[in-house]
């Protein structure tokens, strides 16, 4: 079954090669448990991707089709989160609403490789931000108390103190 | 059922979401509030330590996340919990886990200075010695052997089973120095010794309270190569100190040096010992008879380290090739009302009276 196709939430179908549509795990445990591996014209419905992430995510899929498999959880392995391929780099300069629906796909789709690479260029906008501007780049409401702000800010100040 | 009162599994990763949502007794609304949650957890646990600080501060569901399961997450994603049980892992705080994780962790620090000499005699004070040059620091000891070098940069070899060894701060790694240092001690009794002042931070006592944490000690020793005159006895002692510098436990090994001109290592471990621990003292010792020969001719010491085992970890000591603690009581204490003044970075700082250590 050298291809599979898949449709978006708003109904546009992509026709892509089974081996790549294969690094979501979803997908692939759709494809089995559906017995579709025989069939040619079957289409996966996808109803939480639209059409635009979906073509991010296939591009994504497709260039990193040739990547080792991801690690099992390993926690005997240490893991940087500042690594990112500049072509990740690129692929993900898109603006914030894009980068969190490719993460919402990514989790949906269960692809572990685009995940990490997403939530890592996230964290990367947070990196090095006070509160308030944290706040301001995600707009965040502030729902603490006066009261509860200061305890937390109290216990962060134990743990900083040099 | 509201989202603030909704159980987030602790590990939502392994949390079995039925195919079949219409089946499940969680509702539409809140599934979705956990898979964001999910992806939340999962986007602040790449978030630097020191960043997390501030998005405690965010907001209550960003500081609950992080409390309750970003600082565990990120733990377990870098390695901190191998060899942690599960109720270790559970039961830690955000604090313990913030502490773990921080640059300057105290559980990833060799608390010894200049532990080879590579700074010669700073940090250590020389305090009994036959003349002004009873030690030295040697450039020219025998090489550490390969498996020697393996032992010390992992627990168990290369890829010891606990993780960050390799990184641990003020740790001899024979790839950086290539120049191999070690001191030595020359003929008649040779001291030095070292008190490490555990309290540089609240928190640093509040851990070593709160968790007691294994407190690992390790010392390298050789003999001199000089098949007639070399040789001697070497002597390191441990001491854990309160507050008042009163001893609160005490290890000693001790031995004269084989024929063996290979470097040998001697490991132990403080565990359970009475709370109110600030300071560790560490103490060397080398002796060899006067031989008439002003040469360096006694035992050699090198790459001593004190650290801290991360909570929960269970570091088993390998007695493989290890000196084993000597049983004999602790001496009995005549070096009365002395007062240590150890070398800081030059500075030199005033430290409690001690008043018990010796020398039998």
């Amino acid at each position: 079954m050298p291809n599979i196709k898949l449709q978006s939430s708003d109904g546009e179908i992509f026709t892509v090669d089974f081996e790549i549509a294969k690094s979501s795990v979803t997908i692939k445990t759709m494809v089995e448990d559906l017995g579709l591996e025989d069939e040619d014209e079957e289409i996966v419905p996808l109803p939480n991707v639209n059409s635009a992430i979906l073509r991010k995510v296939i591009q994504w899929a497709t260039y990193h089709k040739d990547d080792p498999p991801p690690p099992e959880d390993d926690e005997n392995k240490e893991k940087r989160t500042d690594d990112i391929s500049s072509w990740d780099a690129d692929f993900l300069k898109v603006d914030q609403g894009t980068l969190f629906e490719l993460i919402l796909a990514a989790n949906y789709l269960d692809i572990k490789g685009l995940l990490d690479v997403t939530c890592k260029t996230v964290a990367n906008m947070i990196k090095g931000k006070s509160p308030e501007e944290i706040r301001k780049t995600f707009n965040i409401k502030n729902d603490f108390t006066q009261a509860e702000e200061e305890q937390v800010r109290k216990e962060n100040e134990w743990c900083e103190e040099k | 059922m509201t989202v603030s009162n909704c159980q987030i599994p602790d590990d939502v990763s392994n949390c079995q979401i039925p195919d079949d949502v219409s089946n499940c007794q969680i509702p539409d609304d809140v599934l979705e509030d956990i898979l964001s949650e999910k992806v939340l957890s999962e986007i602040l646990s790449h978030v630097d330590v020191l960043t997390l600080l501030h998005c405690r501060r965010v907001c209550k569901q960003w500081n609950r996340l992080i409390d309750t399961q970003v600082m565990r997450t990120k733990a377990k994603r870098e390695g901190f919990t191998r060899g942690m049980d599960t109720n270790t892992q559970m039961s830690l705080t955000w604090c313990t886990w913030y502490h773990i994780m921080i640059p300057n962790s105290p559980f990833m620090s060799n608390f010894v200075r200049n532990p080879c000499g590579q700074y010669n005699f700073g940090g250590w004070e020389v305090i009994s010695s036959p003349r002004k040059d009873g030690w030295t620091v040697d450039w020219k000891r025998p090489k550490l052997p390969t498996f020697v070098y393996h032992t010390m940069i992992g627990f168990d070899g290369e890829y010891g089973s606990r993780p960050h060894e390799m990184q641990m701060k003020n740790y001899w790694r024979s790839e950086v120095e290539t120049n191999e240092r070690c001191f030595a001690t020359s003929y008649e009794r040779c001291i030095k010794r070292q008190l490490i002042d555990l309290r540089q931070t609240d928190k640093l006592e509040y851990i070593l309270d709160e968790f007691k944490p294994t407190i690992v000690y390790r010392d390298w020793y050789c003999r001199h190569s000089n098949v007639a005159w070399g040789g001697g006895k070497y002597v390191l002692k441990v001491c854990l100190l309160d507050n008042n510098a009163q001893p609160l436990a005490f290890h000693v090994h001790s031995t004269w040096m084989t024929d063996d001109p290979e470097w040998q290592k001697v490991e132990n471990k403080f565990e359970d010992y009475p709370p109110g621990v600030r300071y560790v003292l560490f103490y060397h010792e080398g002796f060899i008879e006067k031989n008439g020969t002003p040469c360096y001719y006694g035992p050699k010491m090198t790459q001593s380290t004190v650290f801290f085992v991360t909570p929960g970890i269970d570091y088993e000591i390998n007695m493989e090739g290890n000196l084993p603690l000597y049983t004999r009581e602790a001496p009995v204490m005549i070096d009365t009302m002395r007062k240590l003044t150890m070398c800081h970075d030059n500075v030199s700082q005033q430290i409690p009276k001690v008043t018990w250590f010796v020398d039998g």
